[in-house]
């Protein structure tokens, strides 16, 4: 079923068409606020960006441009969530012990992990427009074509910005990679 | 199809996006060419980590849509307007100033001294691998309870106090390739070349990868890094840590956070509360302060080419910002570079518009010495970019490869590559006959 299916039959209350819905976008809004965000705060995110979603969806003119529509509603949750960041001091106390996990010296000598961290860091390090199509192309089964209509541009864009983005991720990444196994 | 028609589609190729067609002729090559074989192996080792360590978890999926569907209950987050353009723009144009100044007005790159002074202390087994490197007006070291001048080249012992005047700023490097530079009015204990005390000021660090963390300790806090570039600024007040490239852990009384790449983080050292922002200019212009450093390690140095390409593109995007199109094009050539500059950036990414414009006048201005740029502009994302780089080329050159800049708007992504690549084999040979 497409998307615009989807938001015909969620609009006009069927559950089933909204889970399935969510589904489909939630690994990929997830990706989004990886890139409009950052990790640690992506599913709080996330979350606000499909609720917003959810609630504004009889008003979404075009149902099958719904991926496109997501990706403004998490790109604006984004910077108003980095906007408010600027002005909020909070206590450094009120961290949880624990509130993530920044390898120590041990754990790096884990190389998977040592791996994943550099790919994360890569990957971040990425132009935006780069990063965007190589978390979303990542985050869930899709065809350039279904990339190109949720970022609103070609297929052939979506080709060059990823083939782009691999070669910035290899030139970064594999002679670590080599050196060190 | 030959190796160099291939290696562009490769990604095409394993993402299942070409036609059968070109799909089966690939196979084939694929078959008897090593080369290519290799570069597929390459491409599919970072696919496979992509796709293993990329995604997000299963569980935290599973957890966003539970809590999603559960909370369809009014939540909302504070909004604030944003108040950081003007600063940027600030910014941009203070870095402006300075960079252009000591970088393209070569008279101005003499007027630094270095440190003159003889080493103080006979050279001992303690010595660490670590020196003073590069100095620009007097950094002093303290012994016996006075401070004397340091002369650069001179090695540093465990526990050596070292500190830089008001105008004077230097660079300590490390035998593993670590850079550690000190701002004005700095004070810095060196424990080891992976331990450092700042009693004050600023320093920046560009950290090599090792087993041992790098770590620099305020009175209040302790910066962790393993492999990273980062800025210190410690005042009375207020800590700033801004990381340019990696990851770093800000330790306070027990509790820690992350900073990550594009980061700014501020504490307030009485009341111990801070904020992380991700501010909208670079941050290599908020560091800007290390340009006079760099400057001193000569013209070609990347990380000073970097820098200036950023102040470049600001400029750049400052022009298209606030003149008129007749403003800028009265400028003549000396605009194109900042608006090759600007089109390349990040920063203009959002700007369509303005890049289409830009775009239109380097077409019109640019003169031989920018083919080089014109040529890397032909792969933009923008239709109209492509085209008005093509038109470009085509006045100073008079060739098209091929290509006509009507087409540059409507070939596909694999098409602009290869006419890219001929351009650039064609400028590699004729490159000679222009003028620089």
């Amino acid at each position: 079923m497409t998307d615009g299916e989807l938001v015909v039959r969620a609009r006009s209350g069927e559950t089933r068409a909204l889970a399935e819905l969510m589904n489909r976008w939630a690994p990929r809004a997830l990706a989004l606020c990886h890139v409009h965000a950052n990790r640690q705060a992506a599913p709080d995110l996330a979350q606000e960006s499909l609720l917003r979603a959810i609630r504004n969806l009889p008003q979404l003119k075009v149902p099958e441009q719904f991926g496109a529509w997501l990706r403004g509603i998490v790109k604006r949750v984004c910077f108003d969530w980095l906007d408010s960041k600027r002005r909020t001091m909070i206590p450094f106390s009120s961290l949880d012990d624990h509130a993530f996990d920044l390898p120590d010296v041990a754990e790096e000598n884990h190389q998977q992990e040592q791996q994943a961290l550099e790919l994360q860091e890569a990957c971040a390090e990425l132009p935006d427009e780069c990063r965007e199509v190589i978390e979303l192309y990542y985050s869930s089964k899709m065809t350039y074509q279904q990339l190109g209509d949720i970022l609103e541009v070609s297929a052939a864009t979506i080709n060059a910005r990823l083939t782009k983005a691999r070669t910035l991720l290899r030139t970064r990444l594999m002679p670590r990679v080599e050196t060190r196994s | 199809m030959n190796c160099a028609s291939i290696v562009p589609l490769l990604d095409a190729w394993l993402d299942r996006e070409l036609s059968c067609e070109v799909w089966s002729q690939i196979d084939q090559h694929l078959s008897i060419c090593p080369q290519c074989q290799a570069a597929l192996e390459e491409l599919r080792r970072l696919d496979q980590q992509l796709r293993t360590e990329l995604p997000p978890h299963p569980e935290e999926v599973k957890r966003l849509i539970d809590s999603t569907l559960a909370a369809l209950q009014p939540v909302s987050l504070p909004y604030r307007p944003r108040p950081w353009r003007t600063v940027a723009l600030v910014l941009a144009s203070a870095a402006a100033g300075f960079l252009l100044a000591v970088v393209l007005l070569p008279g101005l790159n003499n007027r630094t001294e270095t440190s003159k002074a003889v080493p103080v202390s006979s050279q001992s087994v303690t010595d660490l691998p670590i020196q003073l490197a590069l100095a620009i007006g007097v950094v002093e070291i303290e012994e016996q309870g006075a401070w004397k001048p340091l002369a650069t080249g001179t090695k540093l012992q465990p526990g050596q106090h070292l500190r830089t005047q008001g105008r004077s700023r230097c660079e300590l490097r490390c035998n593993d390739g670590s850079e550690i530079r000190l701002n004005n009015e700095s004070e810095i204990v060196v424990h080891s070349p992976r331990l450092f005390h700042l009693k004050q000021g600023q320093v920046w660090s560009t950290v090599a990868h090792a087993d041992t963390p790098f770590q620099i300790k305020t009175d209040e806090t302790t910066v962790t890094a393993l492999g990273t570039q980062f800025d210190l600024n410690y005042q009375p007040q207020q800590t700033t840590l801004s990381v340019l490239e990696g990851k770093t852990r800000l330790d306070l009384g027990g509790k820690a956070t992350e900073v990550a790449a594009g980061q700014q983080l501020q504490l307030d050292n009485k009341k111990g509360t801070f904020d992380i922002r991700k501010p909208d200019y670079a941050l290599y212009q908020a560091t800007n302060w290390v340009n006079e450093i760099l400057v001193l390690k000569g013209r070609d140095n990347p990380e000073l080419v970097r820098r200036v390409n950023d102040v470049m593109a600001s400029i750049g995007e400052t022009k298209m910002g606030f003149l008129a199109e007749e403003e800028i094009r009265t400028l003549g050539d000396h605009c194109v570079v900042p608006l090759s500059r600007y089109l390349q950036s990040p920063r203009s990414q959002q700007q369509v518009a303005q890049r289409e414009l830009a775009a239109r006048i380097i077409a019109d201005l640019a003169q031989p010495r920018s083919i080089g740029d014109l040529i890397d502009l032909l792969t933009d994302a923008n239709p109209q970019v492509r085209s008005s780089m093509a038109r470009g080329l085509a006045r100073l050159t008079k060739q098209d490869m091929g290509v006509t800049v009507q087409q540059w708007q409507t070939i596909d992504a694999q098409r602009q590559m290869q006419a890219q690549t001929q351009w650039k084999e064609w400028w590699k040979k004729n490159q000679a006959r222009y003028p620089e």
